[in-house]
């Protein structure tokens, strides 16, 4: 216990010195102003805004971009509450109650719901990572090459049945991130594969190449080829603030949306998204008035807004414990740690104690900076929805080019980025879901060095996987996630949920 | 991420009243995957494959993209026995022009430097709107290739070229 007390204190003195409090601060208040403008999620956010934080010291980018993560998620939500435009997929759920309860004229009380819920959601999980983590660190020394292997099939498994959509689909769209992730020199022999002879490829495509592109790149293309824009009215601002009978409907709503997001969250190819729409269709389920859901239930914003912001701190623990990236946003930050010469791994809280501490840290005192930022604001973030998108894109477009040219200083990697965006176009308009691609993708090539490492510790004998025990569960928990598939109540609700 | 229209959020919300028969989106993803799968095969034809004791570089390689063209066979197969054939409606304007502005991002940045290349990407993509308007695009793409040459080449010093050399 007083290891925790100890480790924390640190986070906090790390956390709360005057220059790492302004980083996180200025990537709060960054990432919300990006993350609002319509069109533009956490992800291209973050990698337009990544050269911004070159020139820190790494535990200051780091929490900067942190900040930047989380102020451009919260940005999605107003702009989901407000305008019903979903900033990212995680909010798409918010924009059924949230936007319905600013039709009544409540919409600032939705917005305060959601901040105060995603602020509650972030301390809980703040605490539980620091409570965790110690175990965390115990559970990974256990960990062999055939625990890691087994823990990311489970992650790949958990990505199709929770995509959107065909699980068919969802499966090509794994394979061929797969293959992706495979073109590059063979790490064990130095052998090149798929590169066709360019130099440039013999360390993989990099992983904000392939995420801008296909979140970003692709994203403009399709908005500018949508017809007039499907948005619903701008609806007026109320009061910020909650009444009793509110609270009371939230706060049960907030507590459940935490834990299911926290736990979800954890999970490789989790994150956010499966969290908010998980716990909207628990809250639907047992309301004692669920008719009221989709006419602006206040438990409908407060679960999903909670479990999102849950997921996407708790999606932080396979990084920072195990040094996977569990979904996109992740593999960006776990890029911008190789940028500035820290590798991801189990290790990191010994060998770096100040940046693992201070960013748990951080997380906490981002959230706070949401609260502190948004609410006041929100005035501000309203005028900027006004912003026409035929003034937005092209800065967004440069934005992206100049972000990603300034990873490698390649112009070559600028131009790739053009081949994944139509990639992007043409995957989304056949309806394949994008990110199982890119947890694939970021997953493979680790996959493949395991399971060539735990084949040699074998002898050649696959049995390895079930003789040990963490990876036989590991193993029994991928069999129990597809069993789900087959259960017609799952598919009901699966298709309910996310059939979008 | 997307703005969503209506219908788009009430199939979040209700459960679809039936299961929307897209064969052709069926049939076309599985030909792009089956003939990723086939390219990849056929360039990877002479990687080693070796054995489950000592896999080779072309190990997983074969079998993923192996994998591949089975999935795309079955979602061919899947899609010509669905209802419906309705391919997918692309417009092409907004697809070329962004891919073009990034791919002259791209060809001119390490020769004309920042200044030059913001303002070509930015005016071949203000094109790619619904709507452009001819007499503010030359201000939107000085104000942009300005802001930025300001920004990452002065404020940020971010080592790039910044002017044509």
């Amino acid at each position: 216990m007083s290891e925790i007390v100890q480790s924390l204190a640190l986070g906090f003195g790390v956390a709360a010195s005057l220059s790492n409090l302004w980083y996180c601060f200025l990537g709060a208040l960054i990432g919300t102003l990006i993350g609002v403008l319509p069109g533009i999620g956490p992800i291209a956010t973050m990698a337009m805004l990544l050269p911004l934080t070159y020139y820190l010291q790494p535990t200051e980018a780091l929490i900067m971009l942190a900040g930047i993560y989380y102020g451009a998620q919260y940005g999605g939500s107003t702009t989901a509450v407000l305008m019903r435009l979903p900033g990212e997929s995680s909010s798409v759920v918010t924009c059924l109650d949230g936007y319905a309860m600013a039709r009544k004229g409540r919409a600032g009380t939705a917005l305060a719901t959601a901040a105060l819920a995603s602020f509650f959601a972030g301390t809980v999980v703040t605490l539980l990572i620091a409570i965790a983590s110690p175990a965390l660190t115990e559970l990974a020394q256990k960990f062999g090459p055939a625990e890691y292997f087994s823990l990311m099939a489970l992650g790949l498994v958990a990505a199709v049945v929770f995509a959107q959509g065909s699980p068919l689909r969802a499966v090509g769209a794994i394979f061929l991130g797969l293959l992706l992730g495979l073109i590059g020199a063979d790490v064990n022999t130095g052998f090149d594969r798929f590169t066709f002879d360019r130099p440039e490829l013999r360390d993989g495509i990099g992983v904000v190449v392939v995420s801008m592109g296909l979140f970003g790149i692709a994203e403009i293309m399709l908005n500018l080829s949508g017809g007039p824009e499907g948005q619903g009215e701008r609806t007026k601002l109320s009061r910020l603030w909650l009444t009793k009978e509110d609270f009371r409907a939230a706060w049960p709503a907030t507590l459940r949306g935490t834990g299911l997001g926290a736990l979800l969250g954890v999970l490789p190819g989790g994150g956010a998204m499966l969290g908010s729409f998980a716990s909207y269709a628990i809250e639907k389920r047992i309301s004692d008035t669920p008719e009221r859901f989709g006419e602006g239930a206040i438990e409908g914003v407060a679960g999903p807004e909670a479990a999102n912001n849950a997921g996407a701190q708790s999606s932080f623990i396979p990084m920072l414990a195990l040094g996977i990236p569990g979904n996109s946003v992740m593999a960006m930050m776990a890029g911008a740690m190789l940028i500035h010469g820290i590798a991801p791994s189990p290790n990191l809280a010994s060998t770096q104690p100040q940046l693992f501490w201070g960013l748990i840290a951080s997380m906490w005192f981002g959230n706070f900076m949401l609260l502190v930022i948004n609410l006041p604001l929100i005035g501000l973030w309203v005028k900027l929805l006004a912003a026409p998108y035929r003034m937005l894109f092209p800065a967004i477009l440069l934005f992206c080019c100049i972000g990603i040219y300034t990873v490698n200083n390649s112009a070559f990697e600028v131009g790739l980025v053009a081949l994944f965006g139509l990639l992007g176009v043409v995957l989304a308009k056949l309806e394949c879901p994008l990110a199982p691609l890119v947890l694939a993708f970021i997953l493979g090539p680790m996959m493949e060095e395991n399971l060539r490492r735990a084949m040699l510790l074998s002898r050649g004998d696959p049995s390895i996987f079930l003789s040990r025990p963490i990876s036989l569960g590991l193993l029994i928990a991928c069999a129990l996630v597809v069993a789900l598939l087959l259960m017609p109540n799952f598919r009901r609700a699966r298709e309910a949920a996310t059939e979008a | 991420m997307s703005p969503l229209n209506d219908s788009d959020v009430r199939a979040a919300a209700a459960p679809p009243e039936t299961a929307q028969a897209s064969g052709a989106n069926d049939i076309l993803l599985g030909l792009l995957f089956a003939a990723i799968g086939a390219a990849a095969l056929f360039i990877g034809r002479d990687y080693v494959f070796g054995s489950s004791l000592r896999m080779g570089p072309g190990f997983l390689p074969r079998i993923v993209a192996g994998g591949l063209v089975l999935l795309g066979i079955v979602l061919m197969i899947r899609g010509m026995f669905a209802r419906g054939w309705a391919p997918p409606a692309m417009v092409w304007r907004p697809i070329v022009l962004i891919s073009l502005a990034v791919i002259v991002f791209s060809a001119t940045i390490d020769r004309l430097g920042l200044f030059v290349a913001s303002l070509l990407t930015v005016s071949i993509g203000a094109c790619a709107g619904q709507e452009v308007r001819w007499k503010e695009l030359p201000f939107v793409a000085l104000g942009l290739a300005a802001f930025c040459t300001i920004l990452f080449g002065y404020l940020l010093k971010i080592s790039m070229p910044v002017w044509p050399r």
